[in-house]
């Protein structure tokens, strides 16, 4: 894929290091990019990833981004997951039902 | 070998945290837990070298943990990791044990570093700057134990005004809502403060949700 796929703009820059370097192991064929908060509704629009990864969904990234993940809404331990304009909470997210969105959203794709 | 363990509540996160750590070579991530229960579990059994702690586990205190570590492994040490900035979790963590404290600001290769000066038994702070969170700390401390038995001193009928008083309601809405006289209410108001040591229904509501009498959840 030419485009940014996944784009994580968590406002803890040691979740975003973490989160995208394990995403960029795993799934190595994936182009990953992490941005700080403040910067993440101007490269929403600037990169239009497939998905974003966030702490909070701002206007601009419900407005721009087909698929989204805010992570630990209210410090819980979940991922409230839009794709689609259908939302979802997953709790205690793992790493690979994080990835699972994207799965689900190249199937999608493809099919 | 150093052998490491990682609480925190955030799922994804402690599991790429996890991760990344193994794949430093001299380091090895022995056992992982979420919650301040499967946390104490694992501190009795798995062998450590290191703790990286999470103070906040859903609401639980994994400051406590921080205690439980040194009594297990008297060789081991506790590095807590916060992402909350405040000075006081800092002094409490100081205080408990830790050797040292970083936020979930900092790098991956800055925890890498902490971890290997911490079990090298390199200071991570100086002597005067631990001094200061101790201090800090057992001030803290002092004033959450006094908030909290100043709390167990309400009677059930005042803690259920009390309740109601972060709800927002007036005099005659509590009332109503605990089917009790407004002259009633407000003779539980005035013993609120007393115990307390507070003089206004704001204050009482911010003593309560400071000394974790209350939670966000409770309030209107």
């Amino acid at each position: 894929m030419s485009r940014t796929d996944v784009l994580i703009g968590h406002h803890l820059p040691l979740y975003r290091e973490v989160l995208s370097s394990t995403f960029r192991s795993m799934r190595p064929d994936l182009l990953i990019c992490s941005v700080p908060e403040v910067e993440l509704d101007q490269k929403v629009q600037e990169l239009r990833p497939l998905l974003v990864i966030c702490g909070m969904v701002t206007t601009v990234i419900a407005d721009y981004s087909s698929a989204w993940i805010a992570l630990y809404p209210e410090d819980r331990d979940e991922a409230l997951v839009s794709v689609a304009g259908k939302r979802r909470t997953i709790p205690h997210a793992s790493v690979l039902e994080l990835l699972g969105v994207m799965e689900e959203l190249e199937s999608t794709a493809s099919s | 070998m150093i052998r490491l363990m990682i609480v925190d509540d955030h799922t994804s996160f402690r599991e790429s945290l996890v991760f990344m750590l193994n794949l430093v070579d001299d380091l090895i991530v022995v056992a992982q837990a979420g919650t301040l229960s499967m946390a104490r579990d694992v501190i009795r059994t798995a062998p450590i070298d290191l703790a990286l702690l999470d103070l906040d586990l859903a609401g639980e205190r994994g400051l406590d943990l921080i205690h439980e570590v040194r009594v297990h492994h008297p060789n081991a040490v506790a590095v807590a990791l916060t992402g909350n900035v405040g000075a006081k979790s800092r002094a409490l963590a100081v205080r408990a044990g830790a050797v040292g404290v970083l936020h979930k600001s900092t790098s991956i290769q800055d925890i890498v570093t902490t971890i290997r000066r911490a079990v090298a038994g390199e200071p991570l702070m100086s002597p005067r700057e631990a001094a200061e969170l101790v201090l800090e700390g057992n001030r803290h401390e002092k004033s959450d134990v006094e908030g909290r038995q100043a709390l167990r001193q309400l009677s059930g009928r005042e803690q259920d005004v009390l309740r109601a008083l972060a709800t927002g309601l007036d005099n005659q809405g509590i009332a109503q809502r605990l089917f009790i006289s407004q002259e009633t209410v407000r003779s539980h108001i005035v013993r609120i403060y007393k115990k307390l040591g507070v003089d206004s229904r704001l204050q009482a509501v911010l003593f309560a949700v400071r000394h974790q009498f209350l939670s966000e959840d409770d309030l209107l």
